[in-house]
């Protein structure tokens, strides 16, 4: 490589750099955004720091042996205990761990089938493009929930299949989205340009439209993480989840379970709540921000 | 003699729209030597582009087109898809109109004009920096997104980017249209240039007969999907025969003639429209010396002299009067 190119490749780095802190910079002045991003970042720091909180020891049944069950908070557990006496911040921590990486997992898994059947449906014509359309109605209006639960019972139960089971039944609004705005940058004159020069289809889509379409799915994922965080609380409280890991639904499912709503624990099922509440809302005010940020229409409305 | 770069034979082009089947070339034989830059000329929808487009086989499939387009001796019509490609870029590049969109907003220019070696898989020595330079952009541009780029910079972008495969023919589809006339003497000299260091054919398309004379070996007239008058540059530019390149060129001042400044001469009526031709010659309904029989008869490309390759399509010439 000549070192002119090495130069003018450290000069597009410098650039990428510095519009990577562009959207930091317009993030501050979008108040949502800023607050979404530092409740983001709070509740990783959180998932970070588990074992600097908690043991993960205090997560087994064996650990509540001999501790008073449902007990209030205290000094030795600031959230009280649950029904069998475990300590309820170490399995909230250690549950955001679950709740994060189902959550994220899942979206990649969405993203990535969306993003795969938006960019070839938008691409090809025809049969291609027929076919794929329809199984993508076919995922918009199939119940979610019973579709989740069936393949969760199937598939088995642990946080990985989860994250899969999560992120193949969600991923069809996006691959909609995608296919839309592939739409029009098939049609613009770049494209026919590249055609010219001899660039086959892959080769078109891979520099020419996944480029364009790329911010609209970063800021898509945003929106499909807190749908995957509160699908997997929702398949957790209603049993659907993994028995051996505590992530929030969990949590709640054992907090409704064990009667702690009748009898006034609230250090039980009010945190879990408030957790999944926040991460839901930072996410969406994140991706709602970057939305803005990313497609200039949506400005000053 | 050698193979001619590009040899095109019989060629037309239709576009199956609602309305039915539209011609947009109807019968076109080209020829392009070595080194020789043919110059084609006409008005708004006359076929140019859609000739341009043809001869890369960049036309939707709907579109049908017959006749042959000889590369190097290859016909490209009947090609598979792969080898089609395979010329693409590599044999004959296209610099586009309208530099604006022909280029990525979201992609610098250099990665853009490594896209054709990257396609291709190869690997020029001098990469990216030295296209640039040879251009007049310099090694530095490359970093630049096309809005950091004014109009005839991006021009220039595009040429550097119809050389980046070595190829034996540049397809300038109206390249200085957009232009302002100072920035289209230095795109044409530029051009001039690099055609003459590197060898290369050329098929320069416009509607503007006063560039012509400045970069064209050999010109060609189109009118309604066909080629009415051809011949050398020089020769023809000095003396129009057929009567619509008459109007064609009268509707330019003339330097010196203040009159034709103040008057230019138009040409009555409108560019017939494709799906619905006039019988016989098509240029019949506008032209001053219109006889009955071009009514009916269809008019062919005629020598009207032995020493020059001048043809002419209308009857008063060649003989086809008779």
């Amino acid at each position: 490589m000549k070192n002119s190119d090495r130069l003018i490749r450290a000069m597009i780095w410098d650039r990428r750099r510095r519009a990577f802190f562009g959207v930091l910079r317009e993030l501050r002045h979008d108040r949502p955004g800023f607050i979404g991003l530092l409740l983001l970042t709070f509740f990783g720091l959180f998932a970070l720091a588990a074992p600097l909180i908690a043991d993960r020891s205090a997560l087994l049944a064996a650990s509540g042996r001999n501790n008073p069950d449902l007990a209030a908070p205290s000094a030795k557990f600031l959230f009280g205990t649950d029904e069998i006496g475990r300590d309820v911040l170490a399995q909230l921590v250690w549950g955001s761990r679950v709740s994060l990486f189902i959550g994220l997992f899942a979206t990649l898994v969405a993203v990535v089938i969306g993003s795969v059947v938006g960019l070839v449906a938008g691409y090809a014509k025809g049969k291609v493009s027929a076919v794929l359309l329809a199984i993508d109605d076919f995922f918009l209006v199939v119940p979610f929930l019973p579709l989740a639960i069936v393949l969760a019972v199937v598939l088995g139960r642990s946080p990985l299949t989860l994250a899969i089971v999560i992120g193949f039944t969600s991923w069809a609004g996006s691959a909609r989205l995608i296919r839309a705005q592939v739409l029009t940058l098939r049609e613009r004159a770049y494209v026919e340009r590249a055609q010219a020069l001899g660039a086959g289809s892959w080769h078109v889509i891979r520099r020419h439209v996944l480029p364009g379409v790329a911010p609209l799915i970063i800021a898509n994922a945003t929106l499909i993480v807190p749908v995957a965080i509160l699908t997997e609380s929702t398949l957790s409280f209603l049993g659907f989840g993994d028995r051996l890991s505590p992530s929030w639904g969990k949590l709640l499912d054992g907090a409704q379970s064990s009667g702690s709503i009748t009898i006034n624990a609230w250090w039980y099922f009010l945190p879990p709540g408030l957790c999944i509440i926040g991460i839901v809302l930072a996410f969406t005010m994140l991706g709602r921000a970057l939305e803005r940020i990313f497609d200039p229409r949506l400005r000053g409305r | 003699m050698t193979t001619p770069v590009l040899q095109v034979n019989e060629l037309q082009v239709s576009y199956h729209a609602h309305s039915g089947v539209v011609p947009a070339v109807r019968g076109v034989d080209l020829e392009i030597a070595h080194g020789e830059t043919l110059g084609l000329a006409g008005e708004s929808g006359c076929g140019k582009s859609t000739l341009a487009l043809a001869l890369l086989r960049l036309l939707p499939p709907t579109t049908k087109v017959t006749g042959s387009i000889l590369f190097a001796g290859k016909d490209i019509l009947t090609m598979r898809p792969g080898e089609v490609r395979a010329i693409r870029w590599a044999q004959a590049s296209i610099i586009f109109q309208g530099a604006q969109h022909v280029l990525n907003p979201v992609r610098t220019i250099g990665r853009q004009i490594d896209e054709a070696s990257e396609t291709h898989g190869m690997n020029r020595s001098g990469g990216v920096a030295e296209l640039l330079e040879i251009v007049g952009l310099g090694a530095r541009r490359a970093k630049d997104y096309p809005h950091e780029l004014s109009g005839g910079q991006k021009q220039r972008a595009l040429i550097a980017m119809a050389l980046a495969c070595d190829p034996m023919l540049i397809i300038a589809d109206e390249p200085t249209t957009a232009l302002d006339v100072m920035i289209q003497a230095q795109i044409l000299q530029m051009l001039e240039e690099i055609k003459r260091e590197r060898g290369l054919s050329m098929l320069f398309i416009t509607h503007d007969l006063s560039v012509l004379s400045q970069i064209a070996d050999r010109v060609a007239i189109m009118y309604a999907g066909r080629v009415i008058e051809v011949g050398a540059g020089r020769d023809l530019l000095r003396e129009f025969k057929h009567p619509y390149s008459i109007a064609l060129a009268a509707s330019f001042p003339v330097i010196g003639d203040t009159a034709s400044r103040r008057n230019p001469r138009g040409l009555v009526g409108d560019p017939p429209s494709p799906n619905d031709l006039p019988s016989g010659c098509a240029f019949h309904p506008r032209c001053s010396v219109a006889i009955e029989k071009c009514r009916s008869t269809d008019v062919v490309l005629k020598s009207v002299s032995k020493s020059m390759d001048r043809r002419v399509a209308c009857l008063h010439f060649g003989g086809q009067s008779d």
